[in-house]
């Protein structure tokens, strides 16, 4: 065999937070780990850039680069890389560049739930986890740690904590005291939303300066990304090659991963050898790479015996609603959430409705509608001008509220993605094609987080509210690898070790056998964390 | 006040070859002049100040389209007849100002982000996605 033209102890292919917190922790521990990414690498001065010089400035992912070689998908041309051969459109969006998709994340850091992780035993659905929560607790408060989430302790979130927040919580909006005063003694308990965005100092990152832009792009980085724990790991010698478009694994005789196969802009092919490999390309690229890896002896594409890969694809379906309220509540100052209703996430109706959480966005109308952009060129399409124009842009922005839920979705192996190898992108790789439907379950949850939403918004005092149409896309992408101790129907074992390859581990929210209602991200970093020491055993073995 | 510069002959044509309409300009004039057009978006805009450096981007994307350019130069030189094709104008020029964009060869462009008048229509100091002030400004709200 040809030598490969890179090799490491450790290659991890993806650099978002799955695979650059597990690249610093190993880099940090003395192991040679080489960070492969498909997308290119920008500073946040050229994403700030790009975001301010953008008229659409299309959200969330205006502030990237489009990168030919590295397509996802865009709300500008949705179907330019994702083929929908399914009854619903799976929707959401990520970014393929260093430090992935939390350059456009919210940073929502909160802990699923005991009760998520025994889905089946407490509610007959969907499934259990191989591990409970009491397993994934000190992983969670280490990756509270890193991430620097924060929280505040007083707050009831459902779950019991070992270790305190390492930051104080973010301050309240003036629009948030506004909510917590119509909500006090409703069935609707306020909390501030734990959050990886500095209230201090922390890790030689600013405090937050309040710059409403969470997503697309925080420009002071207080806001946690990804590109932290790669460039930790670059200065314990960890490489990055950027640019570098993984799409097969090779299996030797020995059935253990021999090297990755990545393609470069131009076209041209390469190889890469190492001792232990970790895909942590999200739940959409890592479950097509696998499947893309056919050969003679994976002919239904790696770590695939159990037929599982790219199966029971998951998002958060999403409700956003917005009113105008009776009095101003100042919104878009701040981060752009600062409180959440939680507590619509437990409760004995989950076998019948999923549960659900309620941000209370700080953002206008934002994305909803398209403010202020289209509440300022509705006034000047109406014929305002001057004094009248400006003073009803301030009345009216000023009074708007949005809040938005995320409810729970159930593993459905029907829904899933597999590559297209009829339709491939710019440089000859299968596009994703996906299949995918709402269950009634999902339009349980949509009915009840609508419900819940006028009932809080009334209670606040507003104008008859506005829903979303249908199901929104949460754009948190889980599934597909699934998680389990029998590898006949499981992907990766509860160290995220590939069941049919014994140097292959899959990182990230990919392995989720189910989704919760909590933001993915604080969980995909605690797995993250708890699989470093299996992967280091896996070198010896 | 109105001061209108008047061009040179080297100024007009480089205008009209910039703007592709050496032949089919208007006779009357060949530019517009900055101070008419600040003058006119200072009436439509209010209270605002506003930079004639970023005017002069909003005035040289509307004058590359002749027929705009012939409406501004009768918006400017008569006055609002009540036509569509004013109130058309004035809601373009409108829009500029307040998004800090405009169109330039049919295609939506920057002039600023940071002037762009949404903001301190907002009560803003500083735009969204800029830093606005010490951890927790938020708490109280806009005393502007």
């Amino acid at each position: 065999m040809a030598e490969p033209d890179h090799s490491a102890d450790i290659v991890i292919v993806g650099s978002g937070v799955a695979g650059a917190l597990a690249a610093a922790e190993l880099a940090e521990r003395g192991a040679d780990v080489l960070i492969v990414e498909a997308g290119p690498r920008i500073t946040r001065d050229q994403a700030l850039a790009t975001y301010y010089d953008n008229p659409s400035r299309n959200w969330p992912s205006g502030p990237y680069p489009d990168a030919p070689y590295a397509p996802r998908p865009s709300y500008a041309d949705p179907d330019a890389y994702v083929i929908q051969a399914g009854e619903d459109r799976f929707a959401a969006s990520y970014e393929r560049l260093v430090g992935g998709t939390t350059w456009h994340w919210e940073a929502t850091s909160l802990r699923l739930l005991p009760s998520d992780f025994r889905l089946r035993s407490e509610f007959g659905l969907g499934e259990d986890w191989p591990i409970t929560y009491d397993d994934l607790e000190p992983w969670y408060g280490a990756a509270e740690r890193a991430l620097g989430v924060a929280g505040d302790p007083a707050d009831d979130l459902g779950v019991t904590r070992s270790d305190d927040y390492p930051m104080p919580p973010m301050p309240l909006s003036y629009m948030d005291r506004q909510f917590g005063t119509a909500l006090a003694g409703s069935p609707y308990v306020q909390v501030t939303t734990p959050a990886a965005r500095n209230t201090v100092p922390y890790a030689g990152r600013l405090a937050c300066c309040g710059s409403n832009s969470c997503t697309p792009l925080c420009p002071s980085g207080a806001k946690y990304d990804a590109l932290t724990h790669v460039e930790v790991a670059e200065r314990a010698g960890a490489r990055v090659l950027h640019d570098t478009v993984v799409h097969r694994v090779a299996i030797g005789d020995d059935r253990r991963v021999s090297t990755v196969g990545f393609k470069r802009p131009d076209g041209s092919e390469g190889t890469i050898g190492g001792r232990a490999f970790v895909l942590a390309a999200h739940a959409f690229e890592t479950p097509k790479i696998m499947l893309m890896s056919r050969a003679e002896n994976t002919p239904d594409g790696v770590g695939n015996s159990s037929g599982l890969v790219g199966r029971n694809l998951m998002d958060h379906p999403y409700k956003a609603t917005w009113a105008i309220a009776d009095h101003p509540v100042w919104p878009m100052r701040g981060p752009m959430t600062i409180t959440s209703i939680e507590n619509t996430r437990w409760g004995d109706w989950r076998a019948e409705r999923p549960a659900f959480r309620v941000a209370i966005y700080n953002l206008g109308w934002g994305w909803a509608t398209g403010a202020p952009v289209t509440t300022i060129n509705g006034f000047i399409d109406q014929g305002l001008e001057g004094e009248a124009l400006s003073q009803a842009i301030r009345e009216t922005v000023s009074r708007q509220v949005m809040i938005a839920s995320l409810t729970e979705q159930l593993p459905d192996p029907d829904n899933r993605i597999v590559p297209d190898f009829e339709q491939r992108d710019a440089i000859g790789i299968p596009r994703p094609k996906i299949t995918y439907r709402f269950d009634d379950y999902t339009h349980r949850g949509m009915a009840a987080s609508e419900a819940a939403h006028e009932d809080i918004l009334a209670r606040l005092g507003t104008d008859p509210p506005r829903h979303s149409n249908g199901v929104l896309a949460g754009s948190h992408i889980m599934g597909t690898c699934k998680m389990g101790r029998d590898p006949q129907t499981a992907v990766v074992d509860p160290d995220l070790r590939s069941h049919d390859h014994p140097n292959l581990f899959l990182l990230g929210s990919s392995v989720f056998p189910t989704g919760g209602a909590a933001n993915p991200t604080l969980t995909i970093a605690a797995l993250s964390l708890r699989a470093v020491e299996p992967i280091l055993e896996a070198l010896s073995g | 006040m109105t001061v209108r510069a008047s061009p040179t002959r080297r100024q007009v044509i480089l205008a009209s070859v910039a703007t592709g309409a050496l032949l089919v300009a208007p006779p009357a004039k060949a530019q517009v002049a900055l101070a008419d057009f600040m003058a006119l978006s200072q009436q439509l805009a209010g209270p605002w100040d506003l930079d004639p450096d970023i005017g002069a981007t909003y005035l040289r994307a509307l004058t590359a389209d002749p027929t705009t350019r012939a409406t501004l130069d009768s918006l400017i030189d008569q006055g609002d007849d009540g036509s569509d094709a004013i109130a058309d104008l004035k809601r373009t020029i409108l829009k500029q100002w307040y998004l800090g964009t405009y169109e330039e060869d049919g295609q939506p462009a920057v002039a600023t982000f940071e002037r762009a008048l949404m903001w301190r229509a907002l009560g803003f100091e500083q735009p969204i996605g800029t830093c606005r002030g010490l951890t927790g400004y938020w708490s109280e709200p806009p005393t502007n």
